[in-house]
């Protein structure tokens, strides 16, 4: 049945095309100044400018914002390495605490580079994995370049350091040596992206402004889908909620020691909803006045964007406790946002003619 | 001749209607049970409790080799079960007299006289088991690369490759689907040779069970096909519940394969078979009973193809985007090893063109999946859709 709907959304999306099709045709002939744009079917609509947008208001800001933090955290830990106390450990993890949301507004957009790097993978893969963090700290020779050091690694295995075992951190110096590993390794990887961005892949990604599988927008909103369905909506509401599996999962939460998955969770958010608002996607959909039962596509986009977010008011700040409390308030915020991923990976795409790239992985 | 046509006609239907009724003169009609269970004098007839433990040892070793605490000689008593050894964490594993590999490339049609390629083909698996433990194990803690065995990253997954990219244990769990469930299930108990052994179907047709069993030997031999897909079900009587869950191996992909909407039907229509050829056994129809079994044959075979191709075609996309998904592609291309090895398990097959595949997606003149030309993979998929009447398209997403 569900399909059949998809099916029938699907097929009504088309049908918009063949209508708003002469539209834009017209509006081609009658406004000559938009021909350097190789696509004759969105003609009113600067592409070009809209990845500009992207590049240097979105994408290379939240790279340089994400070092600033890491740099700031580096200072906090460097700090608290010379002078282990309460104060210092305060100050480090309040500077964890700012890194790890500057991430969330740069982790939809980790594209080229960044995901060549598996730089999301490699940053926040929860639930860590504790006991080879502890082998990790002990040995002092981890190698984090491999696969298996992933689930050891980035904000998840530093935070349970800082919040799970901070008394290790304040007596244990293999402990502050592995958490500068890991910090080290951090700025690294930001480093490496950021550097491919303000070499060539700047001008090569604004460039690239067709509409081909492999154009620039396709891929970026690609992965900008990606990131809403896969990690905002079912990494950090639908598995703890248990929507996956059997029973709800409350120890694979985002921030499960540190407490404040919440925050992480609307600070993702708000990113996700600023660039659909602000950065050109539904001035786009307006351009080609893209309707869904009557009304325009991107106000129902903002207004479910709205009911998400009034759905996660009530939420306790620790996702893992609410999931013990009260899981039926979490699963109610992600049947919402369920909702707006039909919006955007069906309605959407179909009407920017773009294909979606990625399958639900086989699991296995 | 047109002046004929009548005459022909009506002699037909005059045919047809004399064959109806003695139909109903000697034969009852075919009831079939809701769920697979079957009784006689009130207790159940059937049994596969030899599947069951065979596909739970199947698990088992597919999980041992990626242990690393694991040895040649542990994995190969798992996949032998040599009596005296005790391989496996389940005690009642241990004890029983079964084996994966007494039953890998074992079935009546495809090996009775043929003991030369059963051979080889249970040697072929010792070998992986061997080069996993020595060429990958050793090799763990390696960043995996064109020529290195060790690990390589799929997504959050980690996977462990030999120097050519190809994960063993992969290749050898899909490669047993073939080898072991349906090659016992297609090419074995559901074979008329073997349902029809001896004096299977005067006994059945007699009631004659098989000795202190409640069950004849036909109605044996088909449900221990019926175990090679449904063994693992919670409840096998309903097996559908858990479709998909209820094993890692045919069950699974039975289950993904239904999954596909373009193939939605497909385990509905392999559940009805077994029971209606099941009851066909009961009322003594051995007509109807090949029917069903044919219809299980060519819905299994079908599993087998759309697996091989959907995994080609998922290696490819993964090889050809941008950036590359190196990791995810050399897992899928080590399920699709598997199950185009499976191929060489359908009657009618040439073992052959098999090998010519496997050839050509191992590239072992060049670096494995490392340098491997996409194209390849193209060209294995369509050949694949073309010998099984599916379509790329269909099978590929």
């Amino acid at each position: 049945m569900f399909f059949f709907i998809l099916q029938l959304i699907k097929a009504m999306s088309r049908y918009l095309i063949l209508l708003l099709l002469p539209l834009l045709t017209y509006s081609a002939c009658s406004n000559p100044a938009g021909s350097d744009d190789d696509d004759p079917m969105m003609p009113s609509f600067d592409r070009r400018e809209m990845l500009k947008t992207w590049a240097d208001e979105v994408i290379i800001p939240a790279h340089n914002d994400f070092e600033a933090n890491l740099e700031a955290m580096a200072a906090a830990n460097e700090a608290f390495s010379l002078n282990p106390g309460a104060e210092t450990l305060t100050e480090f993890q309040n500077r964890f605490k700012a890194a790890y949301l500057s991430f969330q507004r740069l982790d939809p957009f980790l594209i080229g580079k960044g995901e060549e790097i598996r730089m999301r993978e490699l940053l926040n893969t929860y639930p860590a994995n504790v006991d080879l963090i502890q082998e990790n700290a002990d040995s002092g020779a981890a190698n984090l370049d491999l696969p298996s050091n992933t689930v050891a690694q980035g904000f998840p295995a530093l935070e349970f350091l800082l919040h799970a075992e901070n008394n290790q951190l304040l007596t244990n110096a293999n402990h502050r040596a592995y958490a500068t590993a890991l910090i080290d390794r951090m700025l690294l990887l930001n480093e490496t992206v950021l550097t491919d961005w303000n070499g060539t892949y700047r001008d090569l990604f604004i460039q690239n402004d067709g509409n081909s599988a492999t154009a620039s927008i396709d891929r970026t909103i690609n992965d900008y889908i990606f990131h809403y369905e896969k990690f905002l909506r079912a990494g950090k509401v639908g598995i703890p909620a248990g929507v996956f599996s059997d029973d709800p999962l409350a120890d694979r939460v985002e921030a499960l020691y540190a407490g404040y998955s919440k925050e992480l969770f609307l600070e993702a958010l708000s990113a996700s909803r600023d660039f659909f608002t602000n950065r050109g996607l539904k001035e786009y959909l307006d351009v080609l006045n893209v309707r869904r039962d009557g009304e325009l596509l991107s106000s129902q986009i903002e207004a479910q964007f709205a009911v998400i977010l009034e759905a996660s008011a009530a939420l306790t700040d620790s996702f893992a406790e609410q999931v013990e409390v009260d899981n039926v308030q979490l699963l109610g915020l992600y049947d919402e946002m369920q909702r707006l991923v039909v919006l955007m990976k069906v309605d959407m795409v179909q009407a920017l003619s773009i294909n979606i790239d990625y399958v639900d992985a086989d699991g296995d | 001749m047109t002046r004929l046509l009548p005459l022909i006609a009506m002699l037909a239907t005059i045919t047809l209607l004399t064959g109806c009724q003695d139909d109903d003169d000697t034969r009852p009609a075919l009831e079939v049970p809701s769920d697979y269970s079957f009784t006689r004098d009130a207790q159940s007839t059937v049994s596969f409790s030899g599947q069951t433990t065979r596909i739970a040892m199947a698990e088992e070793l597919a999980v041992a080799m990626i242990n690393f605490d694991q040895t040649a000689e542990g994995l190969a008593e798992m996949f032998r079960n040599t009596e005296g050894t005790m391989p496996f964490a389940d005690a009642d594993l241990n004890a029983s007299t079964k084996s994966i590999r007494s039953k890998v490339a074992a079935s009546h049609d495809l090996f009775f006289s043929n003991t030369t390629a059963s051979t080889a083909i249970r040697t072929t698996m010792d070998e992986w088991l061997t080069a996993q433990v020595n060429e990958v194990f050793p090799n763990r803690n390696e960043v995996a690369a064109a020529g290195q065995a060790g690990q390589i990253a799929d997504g959050s997954s980690v996977r462990y490759v030999n120097a050519n990219g190809l994960e063993y244990n992969q290749a050898i769990a899909k490669s047993l689907i073939g080898a072991l469930m349906y090659d016992q299930a297609v090419n074995n108990y559901l074979s008329t040779a073997v349902l029809d052994e001896g004096t299977n179907r005067e006994d059945n047709d007699m009631g004659t069970v098989v000795d202190r069993s409640p069950y004849t030997s036909m109605e044996h031999k088909w449900d221990e096909a019926f175990g090679y897909l449904f063994g693992g079900s919670q409840n096998p009587a309903k097996p559908l519940t858990d479709l998909g869950t209820a094993d890692n191996f045919l069950n699974k992909y039975l289950g993904r394969v239904e999954d596909d909407a373009d193939f939605t039907g497909i385990a509905t229509d392999v559940e009805l078979a077994f029971r209606t050829g099941r009851a066909a056994i009961v009322a003594g129809d051995y007509a109807e009973r090949d029917r069903q079994a044919t219809i299980i044959k060519e819905n299994l075979t079908k599993v087998l193809a759309v697996r091989a191709v959907y995994y080609l075609k998922q290696g490819e996309t993964a090889l050809t985007t941008t950036p590359a998904n190196t990791g995810g592609a050399f897992h899928d291309l080590s399920e699709g090893y598997g199950f185009i090895y499976s191929l060489r398990f359908v009657a009618g097959q040439d073992a052959t063109v098999v090998e010519g595949w496997i050839t050509d997606l191992t590239n072992a003149s060049g670096n494995g999946f490392w340098d491997l030309d996409t194209t390849v993979l193209a060209t294995i998929a369509n050949e694949i859709s073309t010998a099984y009447g599916i379509s790329v398209a269909e099978a590929g997403n």
